[in-house]
Protein backbone atom coordinates (compact mmCIF):
# COMPACT_ATOMS: atom_id res chain seq x y z
CA UNK A 1 0.00 0.00 0.00
CA UNK A 2 1.57 3.53 -0.86
CA UNK A 3 1.34 5.92 2.37
CA UNK A 4 0.11 9.02 0.40
CA UNK A 5 2.04 11.26 3.36
CA UNK A 6 5.24 10.36 2.08
CA UNK A 7 3.91 11.61 -1.51
CA UNK A 8 2.79 15.54 -1.22
CA UNK A 9 3.77 16.09 -4.38
CA UNK A 10 0.32 13.97 -6.23
CA UNK A 11 -1.95 16.19 -4.87
CA UNK A 12 -5.29 16.80 -7.12
CA UNK A 13 -7.19 19.94 -6.76
CA UNK A 14 -11.11 19.72 -8.16
CA UNK A 15 -12.70 23.25 -8.17
CA UNK A 16 -15.80 22.54 -6.94
CA UNK A 17 -16.74 21.41 -3.58
CA UNK A 18 -19.84 21.49 -1.24
CA UNK A 19 -21.15 24.70 -0.29
CA UNK A 20 -21.27 24.57 3.25
CA UNK A 21 -22.86 25.98 6.47
CA UNK A 22 -21.29 26.87 9.49
CA UNK A 23 -21.23 23.41 11.37
CA UNK A 24 -18.01 21.51 12.30
CA UNK A 25 -17.58 18.67 9.27
CA UNK A 26 -15.19 16.10 7.74
CA UNK A 27 -13.37 16.66 4.31
CA UNK A 28 -12.37 14.01 2.30
CA UNK A 29 -8.82 14.26 1.37
CA UNK A 30 -7.69 11.08 -0.03
CA UNK A 31 -8.22 7.35 -0.36
CA UNK A 32 -6.50 3.97 -0.83
CA UNK A 33 -7.44 0.70 -2.31
CA UNK A 34 -6.64 -2.70 -1.46
CA UNK A 35 -8.22 -5.18 -3.41
CA UNK A 36 -7.98 -8.48 -1.21
CA UNK A 37 -7.86 -12.36 -2.48
CA UNK A 38 -8.81 -14.60 -0.41
CA UNK A 39 -7.21 -17.75 -0.85
CA UNK A 40 -5.78 -20.81 0.58
CA UNK A 41 -2.69 -18.43 2.33
CA UNK A 42 -5.47 -16.49 3.82
CA UNK A 43 -6.15 -17.56 7.75
CA UNK A 44 -8.68 -18.86 8.74
CA UNK A 45 -11.43 -17.96 11.35
CA UNK A 46 -11.65 -21.45 13.72
CA UNK A 47 -15.02 -19.75 15.15
CA UNK A 48 -16.57 -19.29 12.19
CA UNK A 49 -15.34 -22.86 10.54
CA UNK A 50 -16.95 -24.28 13.83
CA UNK A 51 -20.16 -22.63 13.29
CA UNK A 52 -20.26 -23.89 9.78
CA UNK A 53 -19.40 -27.51 10.75
CA UNK A 54 -22.48 -28.71 11.59
CA UNK A 55 -24.34 -27.08 8.61
CA UNK A 56 -22.16 -28.67 6.05
CA UNK A 57 -21.97 -32.00 7.85
CA UNK A 58 -26.48 -32.08 7.89
CA UNK A 59 -26.06 -31.04 4.55
CA UNK A 60 -23.55 -33.59 3.04
CA UNK A 61 -26.12 -36.09 4.69
CA UNK A 62 -28.97 -35.09 2.79
CA UNK A 63 -26.79 -34.04 -0.43
CA UNK A 64 -25.39 -37.77 -0.44
CA UNK A 65 -28.82 -39.42 -0.09
CA UNK A 66 -29.13 -42.24 -2.78
CA UNK A 67 -32.42 -41.17 -4.47
CA UNK A 68 -32.28 -44.15 -7.35
CA UNK A 69 -29.79 -45.81 -9.07
CA UNK A 70 -28.64 -46.20 -12.69
CA UNK A 71 -27.27 -49.90 -14.37
CA UNK A 72 -25.53 -47.70 -17.08
CA UNK A 73 -23.55 -44.98 -17.18
CA UNK A 74 -25.19 -41.51 -19.20
CA UNK A 75 -23.70 -38.91 -20.93
CA UNK A 76 -24.60 -36.41 -23.40
CA UNK A 77 -22.30 -37.96 -26.40
CA UNK A 78 -23.79 -41.52 -26.07
CA UNK A 79 -25.84 -41.01 -29.23
CA UNK A 80 -25.87 -39.27 -32.73
CA UNK A 81 -28.35 -36.26 -32.36
CA UNK A 82 -29.27 -37.51 -29.11
CA UNK A 83 -28.08 -38.90 -25.94
CA UNK A 84 -29.40 -41.03 -23.09
CA UNK A 85 -29.14 -38.42 -19.97
CA UNK A 86 -30.28 -35.78 -22.55
CA UNK A 87 -33.69 -37.59 -23.00
CA UNK A 88 -33.84 -38.64 -19.30
CA UNK A 89 -34.09 -34.38 -18.77
CA UNK A 90 -36.11 -33.97 -21.50
CA UNK A 91 -38.63 -37.22 -20.68
CA UNK A 92 -38.24 -35.76 -16.58
CA UNK A 93 -39.94 -32.73 -17.56
CA UNK A 94 -42.60 -33.81 -19.36
CA UNK A 95 -43.45 -36.09 -17.27
CA UNK A 96 -43.24 -33.38 -13.92
CA UNK A 97 -44.26 -30.46 -15.05
CA UNK A 98 -46.98 -31.44 -17.56
CA UNK A 99 -49.59 -32.75 -15.16
CA UNK A 100 -49.07 -29.27 -13.11
CA UNK A 101 -49.32 -27.37 -16.02
CA UNK A 102 -52.65 -29.16 -17.11
CA UNK A 103 -54.12 -28.86 -13.73
CA UNK A 104 -53.25 -24.89 -13.67
CA UNK A 105 -54.01 -23.93 -17.52
CA UNK A 106 -55.89 -27.13 -18.64
CA UNK A 107 -53.47 -27.41 -21.50
CA UNK A 108 -51.43 -30.50 -22.30
CA UNK A 109 -47.55 -29.77 -22.79
CA UNK A 110 -46.74 -30.78 -26.34
CA UNK A 111 -43.24 -30.94 -26.83
CA UNK A 112 -40.52 -29.80 -24.50
CA UNK A 113 -36.54 -28.70 -25.85
CA UNK A 114 -33.53 -28.23 -23.49
CA UNK A 115 -29.66 -27.50 -24.40
CA UNK A 116 -26.80 -29.72 -25.07
CA UNK A 117 -25.03 -27.57 -23.23
CA UNK A 118 -27.25 -27.45 -20.59
CA UNK A 119 -26.17 -30.88 -19.64
CA UNK A 120 -23.13 -30.07 -17.16
CA UNK A 121 -22.25 -33.61 -15.84
CA UNK A 122 -22.81 -37.09 -16.87
CA UNK A 123 -24.48 -39.66 -14.15
CA UNK A 124 -22.27 -42.52 -13.38
CA UNK A 125 -23.62 -46.45 -13.10
CA UNK A 126 -24.69 -46.91 -9.96
CA UNK A 127 -26.16 -45.08 -7.21
CA UNK A 128 -27.57 -41.72 -8.12
CA UNK A 129 -28.15 -38.96 -5.56
CA UNK A 130 -29.06 -35.62 -4.43
CA UNK A 131 -25.90 -34.55 -5.87
CA UNK A 132 -25.89 -35.83 -9.45
CA UNK A 133 -28.42 -33.67 -9.91
CA UNK A 134 -26.80 -30.57 -8.78
CA UNK A 135 -23.51 -31.96 -10.71
CA UNK A 136 -25.93 -32.58 -13.71
CA UNK A 137 -27.89 -28.93 -13.55
CA UNK A 138 -26.21 -26.52 -11.63
CA UNK A 139 -27.44 -23.87 -12.50
CA UNK A 140 -30.66 -22.08 -11.18
CA UNK A 141 -32.50 -22.36 -14.15
CA UNK A 142 -36.53 -22.75 -13.89
CA UNK A 143 -39.12 -24.37 -16.43
CA UNK A 144 -41.03 -22.11 -18.67
CA UNK A 145 -43.72 -22.97 -20.80
CA UNK A 146 -44.87 -21.31 -23.95
CA UNK A 147 -47.69 -21.17 -26.07
CA UNK A 148 -45.41 -20.90 -29.67
CA UNK A 149 -46.91 -20.33 -32.89
CA UNK A 150 -46.57 -23.19 -35.82
CA UNK A 151 -44.16 -20.82 -37.80
CA UNK A 152 -41.93 -20.53 -34.44
CA UNK A 153 -41.67 -24.27 -33.92
CA UNK A 154 -40.77 -24.35 -37.93
CA UNK A 155 -37.99 -21.55 -36.86
CA UNK A 156 -37.28 -24.19 -33.86
CA UNK A 157 -37.15 -27.40 -36.19
CA UNK A 158 -34.64 -25.48 -39.19
CA UNK A 159 -32.67 -24.03 -35.60
CA UNK A 160 -32.20 -27.88 -35.11
CA UNK A 161 -31.37 -28.85 -38.59
CA UNK A 162 -28.79 -25.59 -38.72
CA UNK A 163 -26.67 -26.18 -35.22
CA UNK A 164 -26.76 -30.39 -35.79
CA UNK A 165 -26.44 -30.57 -32.10
CA UNK A 166 -28.24 -33.19 -29.30
CA UNK A 167 -30.64 -30.50 -27.93
CA UNK A 168 -32.79 -32.88 -25.62
CA UNK A 169 -35.78 -32.91 -27.19
CA UNK A 170 -38.97 -34.96 -25.77
CA UNK A 171 -42.86 -34.95 -27.28
CA UNK A 172 -41.45 -34.57 -30.40
CA UNK A 173 -39.94 -36.94 -33.06
CA UNK A 174 -37.99 -34.55 -35.79
CA UNK A 175 -36.15 -36.24 -38.95
CA UNK A 176 -34.11 -34.22 -40.87
CA UNK A 177 -33.00 -35.33 -44.33
CA UNK A 178 -31.57 -32.11 -46.26
CA UNK A 179 -34.07 -29.04 -46.55
CA UNK A 180 -36.38 -31.51 -45.56
CA UNK A 181 -38.14 -31.45 -41.74
CA UNK A 182 -40.57 -34.31 -41.29
CA UNK A 183 -41.89 -33.86 -37.39
CA UNK A 184 -44.58 -35.15 -35.04
CA UNK A 185 -45.87 -33.67 -32.08
CA UNK A 186 -47.18 -36.21 -29.61
CA UNK A 187 -48.04 -38.85 -32.55
CA UNK A 188 -49.48 -36.50 -34.84
CA UNK A 189 -47.76 -34.59 -38.07
CA UNK A 190 -46.33 -31.12 -37.28
CA UNK A 191 -48.92 -28.56 -37.95
CA UNK A 192 -47.49 -24.82 -39.04
CA UNK A 193 -50.80 -23.32 -38.34
CA UNK A 194 -51.69 -24.69 -35.30
CA UNK A 195 -50.13 -23.62 -31.97
CA UNK A 196 -47.71 -25.49 -29.26
CA UNK A 197 -47.00 -25.46 -25.64
CA UNK A 198 -43.46 -26.34 -25.64
CA UNK A 199 -41.31 -26.14 -22.67
CA UNK A 200 -37.93 -25.21 -22.36
CA UNK A 201 -36.17 -23.27 -19.86
CA UNK A 202 -36.19 -19.56 -18.57
CA UNK A 203 -32.26 -19.44 -19.75
CA UNK A 204 -33.29 -20.73 -23.32
CA UNK A 205 -36.02 -18.35 -23.34
CA UNK A 206 -34.09 -15.36 -22.91
CA UNK A 207 -32.17 -16.22 -25.80
CA UNK A 208 -29.76 -18.98 -24.69
CA UNK A 209 -27.93 -20.45 -27.01
CA UNK A 210 -28.99 -18.11 -29.80
CA UNK A 211 -32.39 -19.89 -29.31
CA UNK A 212 -34.04 -16.63 -30.97
CA UNK A 213 -37.52 -18.57 -32.12
CA UNK A 214 -38.54 -18.13 -28.38
CA UNK A 215 -39.02 -14.66 -28.68
CA UNK A 216 -42.29 -13.24 -28.06
CA UNK A 217 -44.53 -16.46 -27.92
CA UNK A 218 -48.44 -16.26 -27.73
CA UNK A 219 -48.04 -17.46 -24.09
CA UNK A 220 -45.21 -17.38 -21.36
CA UNK A 221 -46.46 -19.42 -18.14
CA UNK A 222 -43.53 -19.56 -15.38
CA UNK A 223 -43.40 -22.53 -13.68
CA UNK A 224 -40.95 -21.70 -10.91
CA UNK A 225 -39.92 -25.27 -10.82
CA UNK A 226 -36.51 -25.69 -11.11
CA UNK A 227 -34.72 -27.89 -13.61
CA UNK A 228 -32.51 -29.55 -10.94
CA UNK A 229 -35.85 -30.15 -8.62
CA UNK A 230 -37.57 -31.76 -11.21
CA UNK A 231 -34.53 -34.11 -11.58
CA UNK A 232 -34.43 -34.82 -8.29
CA UNK A 233 -38.28 -35.10 -8.17
CA UNK A 234 -38.19 -37.48 -10.87
CA UNK A 235 -35.14 -39.34 -9.60
CA UNK A 236 -36.79 -40.08 -6.26
CA UNK A 237 -39.91 -41.66 -7.85
CA UNK A 238 -37.51 -44.06 -10.22
CA UNK A 239 -35.82 -47.16 -8.35
CA UNK A 240 -33.43 -47.66 -11.59
CA UNK A 241 -33.26 -44.69 -14.37
CA UNK A 242 -33.96 -46.21 -17.74
CA UNK A 243 -33.44 -44.11 -20.57
CA UNK A 244 -32.79 -45.31 -24.41
CA UNK A 245 -31.90 -43.82 -27.85
CA UNK A 246 -34.94 -43.59 -29.61
CA UNK A 247 -33.76 -41.55 -32.63
CA UNK A 248 -36.13 -38.99 -31.66
CA UNK A 249 -33.94 -36.37 -33.55
CA UNK A 250 -32.12 -37.69 -36.65
CA UNK A 251 -30.66 -35.88 -38.99
CA UNK A 252 -30.05 -37.14 -42.04
CA UNK A 253 -26.74 -36.41 -44.33
CA UNK A 254 -28.07 -36.37 -47.67
CA UNK A 255 -25.60 -36.84 -50.44
CA UNK A 256 -25.09 -33.87 -52.97
CA UNK B 1 -6.93 16.88 -20.68
CA UNK B 2 -3.53 17.77 -18.61
CA UNK B 3 -6.11 16.69 -15.79
CA UNK B 4 -7.19 13.60 -16.70
CA UNK B 5 -3.67 12.75 -17.68
CA UNK B 6 -3.23 13.56 -14.21
CA UNK B 7 -5.56 10.67 -13.22
CA UNK B 8 -4.29 8.12 -15.51
CA UNK B 9 -0.92 8.52 -13.96
CA UNK B 10 -1.97 8.93 -10.13
CA UNK B 11 -2.13 5.97 -8.49
CA UNK B 12 -5.74 5.08 -6.98
CA UNK B 13 -4.14 5.37 -3.44
CA UNK B 14 -2.89 8.77 -3.67
CA UNK B 15 -5.63 10.61 -5.11
CA UNK B 16 -7.33 13.94 -3.51
CA UNK B 17 -10.59 14.49 -3.26
CA UNK B 18 -12.99 17.55 -3.10
CA UNK B 19 -9.90 19.45 -2.25
CA UNK B 20 -10.24 23.22 -1.83
CA UNK B 21 -9.80 25.36 -4.55
CA UNK B 22 -7.62 27.46 -2.28
CA UNK B 23 -5.02 25.00 -2.13
CA UNK B 24 -3.82 26.43 1.49
CA UNK B 25 -2.79 24.20 4.03
CA UNK B 26 -4.10 21.17 2.90
CA UNK B 27 -1.65 19.28 5.43
CA UNK B 28 -2.25 21.42 8.19
CA UNK B 29 -2.34 19.90 11.78
CA UNK B 30 -5.82 18.76 11.63
CA UNK B 31 -6.64 15.61 13.05
CA UNK B 32 -6.48 13.19 10.39
CA UNK B 33 -9.12 10.79 10.31
CA UNK B 34 -9.40 7.37 9.17
CA UNK B 35 -12.31 5.48 8.30
CA UNK B 36 -12.21 1.63 6.25
CA UNK B 37 -15.09 0.59 3.79
CA UNK B 38 -15.17 -3.12 3.66
CA UNK B 39 -17.09 -4.93 0.89
CA UNK B 40 -18.37 -7.85 -1.09
CA UNK B 41 -21.02 -8.23 -3.51
CA UNK B 42 -22.83 -11.36 -5.24
CA UNK B 43 -21.49 -13.87 -3.01
CA UNK B 44 -23.99 -16.28 -3.89
CA UNK B 45 -24.06 -18.99 -1.01
CA UNK B 46 -20.40 -19.31 -1.28
CA UNK B 47 -19.48 -20.32 2.40
CA UNK B 48 -16.81 -23.01 1.62
CA UNK B 49 -13.53 -22.67 -0.28
CA UNK B 50 -13.71 -23.25 -4.15
CA UNK B 51 -12.19 -26.84 -4.44
CA UNK B 52 -9.02 -27.70 -6.02
CA UNK B 53 -10.81 -28.67 -9.46
CA UNK B 54 -12.77 -25.30 -9.97
CA UNK B 55 -10.26 -24.20 -12.50
CA UNK B 56 -9.96 -20.44 -11.87
CA UNK B 57 -11.48 -20.15 -8.59
CA UNK B 58 -9.52 -22.82 -7.41
CA UNK B 59 -9.10 -22.69 -3.42
CA UNK B 60 -10.02 -19.43 -3.46
CA UNK B 61 -12.62 -17.68 -1.44
CA UNK B 62 -14.27 -19.13 1.98
CA UNK B 63 -15.79 -17.83 4.57
CA UNK B 64 -13.66 -18.62 7.60
CA UNK B 65 -11.43 -16.99 5.50
CA UNK B 66 -12.95 -13.78 4.49
CA UNK B 67 -14.16 -13.43 8.74
CA UNK B 68 -10.24 -13.52 9.66
CA UNK B 69 -9.01 -10.78 7.55
CA UNK B 70 -12.17 -8.89 8.70
CA UNK B 71 -11.37 -9.52 12.26
CA UNK B 72 -7.64 -8.29 11.85
CA UNK B 73 -8.41 -5.36 9.48
CA UNK B 74 -10.86 -4.19 12.73
CA UNK B 75 -8.88 -4.58 15.06
CA UNK B 76 -6.08 -2.18 12.54
CA UNK B 77 -8.72 0.19 12.64
CA UNK B 78 -11.85 -0.19 15.01
CA UNK B 79 -13.70 2.86 12.24
CA UNK B 80 -14.14 -0.22 9.64
CA UNK B 81 -17.60 -0.30 8.23
CA UNK B 82 -18.51 -3.65 6.14
CA UNK B 83 -21.01 -3.86 3.59
CA UNK B 84 -22.35 -6.26 1.40
CA UNK B 85 -24.30 -5.33 -1.99
CA UNK B 86 -26.76 -7.66 -2.78
CA UNK B 87 -27.04 -11.86 -4.24
CA UNK B 88 -26.38 -13.33 -0.86
CA UNK B 89 -28.83 -15.82 -1.98
CA UNK B 90 -28.42 -18.34 -4.55
CA UNK B 91 -25.41 -20.65 -6.17
CA UNK B 92 -25.12 -23.73 -3.63
CA UNK B 93 -26.75 -26.24 -1.66
CA UNK B 94 -26.56 -24.02 1.29
CA UNK B 95 -29.16 -22.12 -0.19
CA UNK B 96 -31.26 -24.64 -1.17
CA UNK B 97 -31.28 -26.45 2.10
CA UNK B 98 -31.63 -23.63 4.56
CA UNK B 99 -33.18 -20.63 2.68
CA UNK B 100 -30.56 -17.97 3.53
CA UNK B 101 -30.61 -18.40 6.91
CA UNK B 102 -26.99 -19.71 7.29
CA UNK B 103 -25.79 -16.91 5.04
CA UNK B 104 -27.28 -14.31 7.06
CA UNK B 105 -26.08 -15.85 10.65
CA UNK B 106 -23.09 -15.93 8.95
CA UNK B 107 -22.98 -12.35 8.09
CA UNK B 108 -24.14 -11.23 11.29
CA UNK B 109 -21.11 -12.98 13.27
CA UNK B 110 -18.66 -11.13 10.78
CA UNK B 111 -20.52 -7.76 12.26
CA UNK B 112 -21.79 -6.83 8.70
CA UNK B 113 -23.14 -3.15 9.18
CA UNK B 114 -25.71 -3.43 5.99
CA UNK B 115 -26.41 -4.98 3.21
CA UNK B 116 -28.36 -4.18 0.08
CA UNK B 117 -30.92 -6.33 -1.97
CA UNK B 118 -30.36 -8.27 -4.95
CA UNK B 119 -32.37 -9.70 -7.16
CA UNK B 120 -31.81 -13.56 -6.03
CA UNK B 121 -32.93 -12.37 -2.87
CA UNK B 122 -36.44 -13.14 -4.91
CA UNK B 123 -35.35 -16.81 -5.19
CA UNK B 124 -37.26 -18.49 -2.94
CA UNK B 125 -40.09 -15.68 -3.34
CA UNK B 126 -40.66 -12.43 -1.05
CA UNK B 127 -41.77 -14.75 1.75
CA UNK B 128 -38.35 -16.85 1.21
CA UNK B 129 -36.71 -13.35 1.89
CA UNK B 130 -38.65 -12.42 4.69
CA UNK B 131 -38.46 -16.28 6.33
CA UNK B 132 -34.58 -15.62 7.28
CA UNK B 133 -34.26 -12.45 7.41
CA UNK B 134 -34.66 -12.24 11.80
CA UNK B 135 -31.25 -14.13 11.60
CA UNK B 136 -29.98 -11.07 10.03
CA UNK B 137 -28.35 -8.61 12.81
CA UNK B 138 -27.33 -6.03 10.42
CA UNK B 139 -30.07 -4.00 8.28
CA UNK B 140 -31.22 -4.28 4.48
CA UNK B 141 -31.00 -1.09 3.32
CA UNK B 142 -32.75 -0.61 -0.54
CA UNK B 143 -34.22 3.02 -1.70
CA UNK B 144 -35.64 2.21 -4.81
CA UNK B 145 -37.97 -0.90 -3.82
CA UNK B 146 -41.78 0.28 -2.31
CA UNK B 147 -42.41 -3.00 -0.37
CA UNK B 148 -45.92 -1.37 1.19
CA UNK B 149 -47.70 -4.21 -0.46
CA UNK B 150 -45.52 -7.24 0.44
CA UNK B 151 -44.88 -9.23 3.62
CA UNK B 152 -41.36 -7.13 3.46
CA UNK B 153 -43.19 -3.62 4.41
CA UNK B 154 -41.13 -2.18 7.56
CA UNK B 155 -38.39 -4.69 6.76
CA UNK B 156 -35.96 -2.74 5.28
CA UNK B 157 -34.22 0.84 5.26
CA UNK B 158 -34.08 3.65 3.03
CA UNK B 159 -31.05 4.67 4.63
CA UNK B 160 -28.70 4.19 7.39
CA UNK B 161 -26.15 6.86 9.02
CA UNK B 162 -23.43 5.07 10.76
CA UNK B 163 -20.98 7.72 12.69
CA UNK B 164 -17.28 6.41 13.42
CA UNK B 165 -15.20 8.84 14.96
CA UNK B 166 -17.20 11.82 14.56
CA UNK B 167 -17.34 11.14 10.37
CA UNK B 168 -20.91 10.76 9.19
CA UNK B 169 -21.15 8.23 6.88
CA UNK B 170 -24.86 7.94 5.01
CA UNK B 171 -25.35 4.90 3.44
CA UNK B 172 -28.16 4.01 0.69
CA UNK B 173 -29.27 1.67 -1.40
CA UNK B 174 -30.46 0.73 -5.32
CA UNK B 175 -31.95 -2.58 -6.61
CA UNK B 176 -32.09 -3.65 -9.72
CA UNK B 177 -35.75 -4.17 -12.05
CA UNK B 178 -37.75 -6.55 -11.30
CA UNK B 179 -39.49 -6.99 -14.00
CA UNK B 180 -38.09 -9.69 -16.68
CA UNK B 181 -35.50 -10.79 -14.42
CA UNK B 182 -37.34 -12.26 -11.46
CA UNK B 183 -40.78 -13.94 -11.45
CA UNK B 184 -43.78 -11.53 -11.01
CA UNK B 185 -44.87 -14.20 -8.68
CA UNK B 186 -41.62 -14.13 -6.83
CA UNK B 187 -41.22 -10.02 -6.12
CA UNK B 188 -45.29 -9.98 -5.94
CA UNK B 189 -46.45 -6.44 -5.55
CA UNK B 190 -42.59 -4.60 -4.76
CA UNK B 191 -42.59 -1.45 -6.85
CA UNK B 192 -38.75 -0.52 -8.23
CA UNK B 193 -38.65 3.31 -8.58
CA UNK B 194 -36.31 4.91 -10.91
CA UNK B 195 -33.04 4.50 -9.44
CA UNK B 196 -31.34 7.73 -10.07
CA UNK B 197 -34.06 10.17 -9.08
CA UNK B 198 -34.06 7.98 -5.74
CA UNK B 199 -29.88 8.49 -6.06
CA UNK B 200 -30.39 11.80 -6.28
CA UNK B 201 -32.98 12.67 -4.00
CA UNK B 202 -30.92 10.00 -1.32
CA UNK B 203 -27.48 11.77 -1.77
CA UNK B 204 -28.59 15.19 -1.66
CA UNK B 205 -30.75 14.30 1.59
CA UNK B 206 -27.67 12.31 3.63
CA UNK B 207 -24.97 15.26 2.09
CA UNK B 208 -26.83 18.11 3.12
CA UNK B 209 -29.95 17.45 5.15
CA UNK B 210 -28.29 14.82 7.57
CA UNK B 211 -24.54 16.42 6.60
CA UNK B 212 -23.20 12.99 6.16
CA UNK B 213 -19.58 13.24 5.55
CA UNK B 214 -19.15 10.45 3.19
CA UNK B 215 -22.03 9.15 1.01
CA UNK B 216 -21.94 5.50 -0.06
CA UNK B 217 -24.28 3.44 -2.39
CA UNK B 218 -24.58 -0.38 -2.25
CA UNK B 219 -25.84 -0.72 -5.53
CA UNK B 220 -27.15 -3.92 -7.53
CA UNK B 221 -27.48 -2.15 -10.72
CA UNK B 222 -24.88 -3.63 -12.43
CA UNK B 223 -21.23 -2.22 -13.29
CA UNK B 224 -22.34 -0.11 -16.85
CA UNK B 225 -24.70 -1.91 -19.93
CA UNK B 226 -22.59 -0.45 -23.35
CA UNK B 227 -25.17 -2.08 -25.14
CA UNK B 228 -28.17 -1.51 -24.13
CA UNK B 229 -29.50 2.40 -21.69
CA UNK B 230 -29.97 -0.23 -18.87
CA UNK B 231 -29.55 2.46 -15.80
CA UNK B 232 -25.91 1.71 -14.12
CA UNK B 233 -23.38 2.43 -11.64
CA UNK B 234 -21.94 4.64 -13.60
CA UNK B 235 -24.31 6.17 -14.92
CA UNK B 236 -25.36 6.77 -11.43
CA UNK B 237 -22.15 8.28 -10.88
CA UNK B 238 -22.31 10.30 -13.91
CA UNK B 239 -25.67 11.85 -12.93
CA UNK B 240 -25.47 12.58 -9.02
CA UNK B 241 -23.86 15.20 -7.29
CA UNK B 242 -23.12 13.67 -3.61
CA UNK B 243 -22.29 9.83 -3.50
CA UNK B 244 -18.52 9.40 -2.71
CA UNK B 245 -18.47 5.56 -3.25
CA UNK B 246 -21.00 3.31 -5.09
CA UNK B 247 -20.54 -0.07 -3.86
CA UNK B 248 -21.91 -2.26 -6.70
CA UNK B 249 -23.07 -5.69 -7.60
CA UNK B 250 -24.89 -7.87 -9.93
CA UNK B 251 -22.92 -7.83 -13.01
CA UNK B 252 -20.01 -9.53 -11.47
CA UNK B 253 -17.59 -7.26 -12.38
CA UNK B 254 -13.84 -7.83 -11.64
CA UNK B 255 -12.40 -4.50 -10.80
CA UNK B 256 -8.86 -4.76 -9.93
CA UNK B 257 -9.49 -0.75 -8.08
CA UNK B 258 -12.32 1.55 -8.12
CA UNK B 259 -13.36 3.42 -11.30
CA UNK B 260 -12.86 7.08 -10.76
CA UNK B 261 -15.51 9.21 -12.71
CA UNK B 262 -16.38 12.71 -12.76
CA UNK B 263 -19.97 13.33 -11.25
CA UNK B 264 -22.48 15.64 -12.41
CA UNK B 265 -20.42 18.79 -11.09
CA UNK B 266 -17.08 17.50 -11.84
CA UNK B 267 -16.46 15.83 -8.32
CA UNK B 268 -14.62 12.08 -8.52
CA UNK B 269 -17.20 9.15 -7.84
CA UNK B 270 -15.28 5.88 -6.47
CA UNK B 271 -17.53 2.74 -8.52
CA UNK B 272 -16.12 -0.37 -7.34
CA UNK B 273 -17.37 -3.99 -7.51
CA UNK B 274 -15.08 -7.43 -6.65
CA UNK B 275 -16.44 -9.87 -8.80
CA UNK B 276 -18.46 -12.33 -6.95
CA UNK B 277 -18.26 -15.46 -5.01
CA UNK B 278 -16.08 -14.16 -1.91
CA UNK B 279 -13.03 -14.59 -3.98
CA UNK B 280 -12.33 -10.67 -3.02
CA UNK B 281 -12.49 -8.03 -0.58
CA UNK B 282 -12.94 -4.53 -1.19
CA UNK B 283 -10.84 -2.51 1.46
CA UNK B 284 -11.37 1.43 0.76
CA UNK B 285 -9.29 3.61 3.39
CA UNK B 286 -10.55 7.06 3.34
CA UNK B 287 -8.75 9.55 5.01
CA UNK B 288 -10.68 13.01 6.09
CA UNK B 289 -9.73 16.27 7.92
CA UNK B 290 -11.84 17.79 10.19
CA UNK B 291 -12.81 21.26 9.00
CA UNK B 292 -14.74 23.83 11.78
CA UNK B 293 -16.09 25.52 8.26
CA UNK B 294 -16.56 24.90 4.54
CA UNK B 295 -13.15 25.79 3.26
CA UNK B 296 -14.29 25.36 -0.39
CA UNK B 297 -15.68 28.86 0.08
CA UNK B 298 -13.03 31.98 0.58
CA UNK B 299 -13.98 33.15 4.18
CA UNK B 300 -15.23 36.59 4.45
CA UNK B 301 -14.04 38.79 6.33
Amino acid sequence: MINYIKKPQIVLFTTIFFLGCDFKSNKLINYEYTRIEINKNTAVDSTILSFIEPYTKNLDKSIHEVVSYTPTTMHRNDGAMESTIGNLMADAIMEEVSPLFQSKTKNKIDFCLLNYGGIRDQIKKGAVTVKTAYNVMPFENSVVVLKMSGQKVKELFTYLSKYQKAHPIAGARVIISGQKINATIQGKKFDPLKSYYVATSDYLFRGGDQMVFFENPEEVHYTNYKIRSVLIDHFSKKDTLQSTLDQRLVINKIAE
Amino acid sequence: MKRRHFIKTTSASALFLGAPTFGHAVFSSKPRKHITILHTNDVHSHIDPFESDAGKKANKGGVARRAAVINKIREENPNTLLFDAGDIFQGTPYFNFYGGALELKLMSLMKYDAGTIGNHEFDNGIEGLLAPLHHAKFDLVNSNYDFSNTVMNGHTKPYKIFEKEGVKIGVFGLGVQLEGLVIKSAYKETVYIDPLEIAQDMSKLLKHEKQCDLVICLSHLGYEYTKTNQISDVKIAKNTQDIDLIIGGHTHTFLEKPTEIENAVGKTVLVNQVGCHGLYLGRVDFYLEESQKNTGEPLSI
